[in-house]
């Protein structure tokens, strides 16, 4: 993402998008508010979780990729740019369907790898992550056994639910604190991106 | 790279290859550990506290990177870039009496990171996030495949509850070993030769 400094335009950070799913995110409070959102829609889905007496969690299980990269990061589409080059799908309308590297589908004009400083924002992002990491990992232990105490029956019940909330959170984690942490740009918002970005 | 020595139980630690030595023998001592708590998990469930009090002891003590208290000792620079906390009156009373010139507030390149640094410390954290994260999958499979087990929706003759059960402990002991420890000793292991002069 570019900001505007005068006429010099500088990058500042791993954004991928100016938009996304119909939100905005020029500004850091923007972007706070789509972390904001969707923990809250995560918190949602484990209070509907503990409280129906599904047990067949498949099909949700199934798209843990997809929900834990919604903002991006490991898995394109999302606001944050991906972390490393993705392994892409095979071209299997093209004219060339080989295995090799020049049978699969290219990328649009949008992505391109990180750079020096992007990388350096990245890193920095899994630091914070990892840190904050340790302490969740703690509480959820000791909540667990705490409940445990009370509602063992329960809980056994839950297990693999609450275990895949907290991989939801894992793979979420350093694209949410590249977003929260972002500061504003000189401006107070973004008035340009790279070419190509929506 | 260093808090306040480049020695380790009085062996250097400049060569690249005399840390990675140190790693390997960190490792191979925890895994030592982790086996011995995996074997005795069933008659002594307790065991596994002491893989994490050795783990500890190798994470402050040997490899470093520890804040607060732990950031006096280890290899490396407090991570979290901050002074070590102030040691107690009575300490720097007797180091008063020993060395009168090294008491007082810790010299600020003994704890400070610079920035190659806190890039180092950074790209060590995103390196050690993918390995802690992914033992998440394994944890949540293994514990799918034992809710199986004991519903009895899958019956093999070496595949019993308890067997799945050891099986998530391990994973976990494992994991929780790596995460205290893995970012530092990939720093320690990636730090080219240090040439002192």
């Amino acid at each position: 993402m570019i900001w505007a400094e005068g006429a010099l335009f500088v990058e500042v950070w791993v954004l991928e998008q100016t938009q996304f799913l119909g939100m905005p995110l020029k500004t850091q409070k923007q972007r706070r508010l789509l972390v904001v959102l969707y923990y809250a829609v995560l918190f949602g889905l484990a209070v509907v979780g503990l409280w129906i007496n599904k047990r067949d969690w498949g099909p949700l299980v199934a798209q843990t990729f997809v929900v834990g990269g919604l903002l991006g990061g490991i898995r394109i589409g999302g606001p944050v740019k991906i972390y490393e080059e993705p392994i892409l799908p095979l071209d299997m309308e093209g004219a060339v369907q080989t295995l090799n590297l020049s049978g699969r589908k290219r990328f649009d004009s949008t992505w391109s790898s990180l750079d020096e400083r992007e990388r350096g924002q990245r890193d920095m992002a899994h630091y914070t992550a990892y840190r904050i990491l340790r302490w969740s990992f703690g509480l959820f232990v000791l909540g667990y056994f705490g409940v445990s105490a009370f509602a063992p029956a329960w809980l056994a019940d839950k297990t693999l639910f609450l275990l895949w909330l907290f991989l939801l959170y894992v793979l979420s984690l350093p694209q949410a604190v590249v977003l929260w942490t972002e500061p504003e740009g000189p401006a107070g918002e973004l008035v340009e991106v790279r070419a190509g970005a929506r | 790279m260093t808090a306040a020595s480049y020695k380790v139980f009085g062996i250097p630690m400049e060569q690249q290859r005399a840390r990675r030595k140190l790693v390997v023998a960190v490792y191979a001592v925890l895994l030592m550990f982790c086996v011995g708590s995996i074997v005795f998990a069933r008659t002594a469930p307790i065991a596994y506290n002491w893989t994490i009090y050795v783990t500890m002891a190798a994470a402050m003590l040997v490899f470093g990177g520890v804040g607060g208290v732990g950031g006096r000792y280890g290899l490396i620079k407090p991570f979290p870039n901050k002074p070590p906390r102030p040691e107690p009156v009575m300490v720097d009373a007797i180091r008063l009496q020993l060395a009168p010139m090294t008491a007082g507030t810790p010299d600020e390149s003994s704890w400070k990171n610079d920035e190659r640094e806190l890039s180092r410390r950074d790209r060590a954290h995103y390196q050690a996030y993918q390995v802690v994260a992914s033992a998440f999958p394994v944890v949540l499979l293994l514990a799918a495949l034992g809710l199986k087990v004991a519903q009895g929706s899958l019956q093999l003759a070496w595949l019993t509850t308890t067997t799945v059960l050891q099986s998530i402990f391990a994973v976990a002991l494992l994991e929780t070993v790596l995460a205290m420890t893995l970012p530092a000793a990939i720093i320690l292991w990636n730090e080219p030769d240090i040439d002192l002069g």
